[in-house]
């Protein structure tokens, strides 16, 4: 059709305005007769481009969708223009908290503390507050208790794409336990019946 | 060792032993019990002193590397003697061992997550930034509002409440749960929305207001009203469903 604008711009500009990181089907989806590794395609001639001329953005895939950000060498600048300040770093006791929960979910509290060997009130508490994770259900057993679990937002907040991204660890199987699924097998579970 | 050793630097028991198991380069497939245990109690005798509800989980340690300690020094057929076999979760230095490996490698992940945040921290979205706002999630709902989130809520209400002065003593109402149903379905008709906190609007006992809740609960449940909360940690709303 004559004066569509090119794919490249269509997907640009799809990406910017998104209500949410949108993923390669749904930019495909969009756009008559164009798949979706046609849209990883494109993406990766835009990024290109942006650092051919020295753009101060590119195109990143987080939680399975793809954003329009700033670069981290730009970093300073941006956050100098910005008026809100960005909340705190999460505290190591957090970092090791959604550590537990993200290799182990779906995990209860006591579950948690036996692990790290202190109690999690609290920082499990920081942790929902800021949308990192959440109750997934409840275990059986005396005094059903919550079962807690990573979230997309977990994913954003860390810059992963999804829960394969985190390391292995040194050796795999130890961490994991015997016989329980890898962290993206439990996070694909999670998503889809969540939805 | 006459260091200041300060035990807010260890993020517990385990991370203390992990630090002196490390630190002095000791095999951790063969902790040397007596001499760990002996280093962790100097330890915690040199420390500053600790918060209260910090303290316990490196005293209960102390005591857990003890009893391994005096088991060592038993021999074996006196220890397990007259059944006091009370649930340990450490009984043995190979549950020690295995305890201190799985949380080194959590330690690690940490490390990394942490690595992460940094970097993460640097990088900024459309007019907010991606990491930290706006990112709808696939919630665990109680309707299409989160568990905690709508506890969160009514606890805010109950708190409200609790600072409210009665401003007459009305007589005891009795609160009924399928009278209280029955009231909110009417008040809350198809199409119809309420504030999550207007729904308890100028109760006051506690009794009042957990029933309202719970009735609230059973009408999502049993689908006449849903529950929505457009805004991250915003208000929640309450709709009226067409049966």
């Amino acid at each position: 059709m004559a004066g569509s604008p090119p794919l490249s711009a269509i997907v640009e500009a799809m990406i910017f305005a998104a209500d949410r990181p949108p993923s390669a089907r749904q930019l495909a989806s969009q756009v008559e007769g164009i798949s979706s590794a046609a849209i990883r395609q494109t993406i990766e001639v835009l990024n290109r481009e942006y650092k051919a001329r020295g753009s101060g953005l590119e195109i990143v895939e987080v939680a399975q969708g793809y954003r329009l950000v700033t670069r981290p060498e730009c970093g300073p600048w941006v956050k100098a223009i910005r008026a809100s300040g960005l909340p705190p770093p999460l505290s190591q006791a957090a970092l090791e908290t959604g550590a537990v929960i993200a290799y182990r979910q779906p995990v209860t509290r006591a579950q948690i503390e036996e692990i790290r060997g202190v109690q999690v009130e609290t920082v499990l508490r920081t942790l929902l507050d800021r949308g990192l994770i959440r109750v997934v259900g409840r275990a059986e057993g005396p005094g059903r208790p919550l079962l807690y679990g990573t979230t997309d937002r977990f994913l954003t907040y860390f810059g992963l794409r999804s829960l394969e991204d985190l390391p292995p660890g040194r050796e795999i199987e130890d961490l994991l336990g015997e016989g329980e699924a890898g962290p993206g097998e439990m996070a694909r579970a999670l998503t889809e019946g969540g939805s | 060792m006459d260091y200041q050793v300060r035990l807010e630097l260890y993020e517990g028991p385990l991370d203390l032993l992990l630090h002196l198991i490390r630190s002095r380069e000791l095999d951790i497939y063969e902790i040397p019990i007596a001499e760990i245990t002996d280093q962790y109690l100097a330890f915690l005798a040199q420390a500053d002193a600790l918060s209260l509800d910090r303290a316990g989980e490196f005293f209960l340690m102390a005591a857990t590397l003890m009893r391994l300690k005096a088991r060592q020094l038993l021999p074996r057929s006196e220890e397990l003697g007259d059944g006091e076999e009370e649930e340990e979760l450490i009984s043995t230095p190979e549950d020690l061992q295995a305890r201190l490996l799985e949380y080194e490698q959590f330690k690690e992940v940490a490390q990394h997550l942490g690595e992460a945040e940094g970097r993460a921290r640097e990088v900024f979205g459309r007019g907010y930034n991606l990491n930290f706002l706006g990112e709808e999630t696939l919630e665990d709902r109680i309707g299409d509002v989160g568990l905690y989130e709508l506890m969160k809520a009514f606890f805010q209400v109950m708190e409200r409440a609790k600072r409210e002065p009665p401003v007459h003593e009305v007589e005891q109402v009795e609160v009924n749960l399928e009278e209280r149903i029955r009231l909110i379905r009417d008040r809350i008709g198809a199409g119809t929305r309420i504030a999550f906190s207007e729904l308890f609007e100028g109760m006051v006992r506690r009794l009042e207001l957990i029933v309202t809740f719970v009735a609230l609960l059973e009408l999502v449940r049993l689908g006449s009203l849903r529950l929505d909360q457009p805004e991250p940690m915003g208000e929640i709303w309450v709709i009226g469903k067409a049966q």
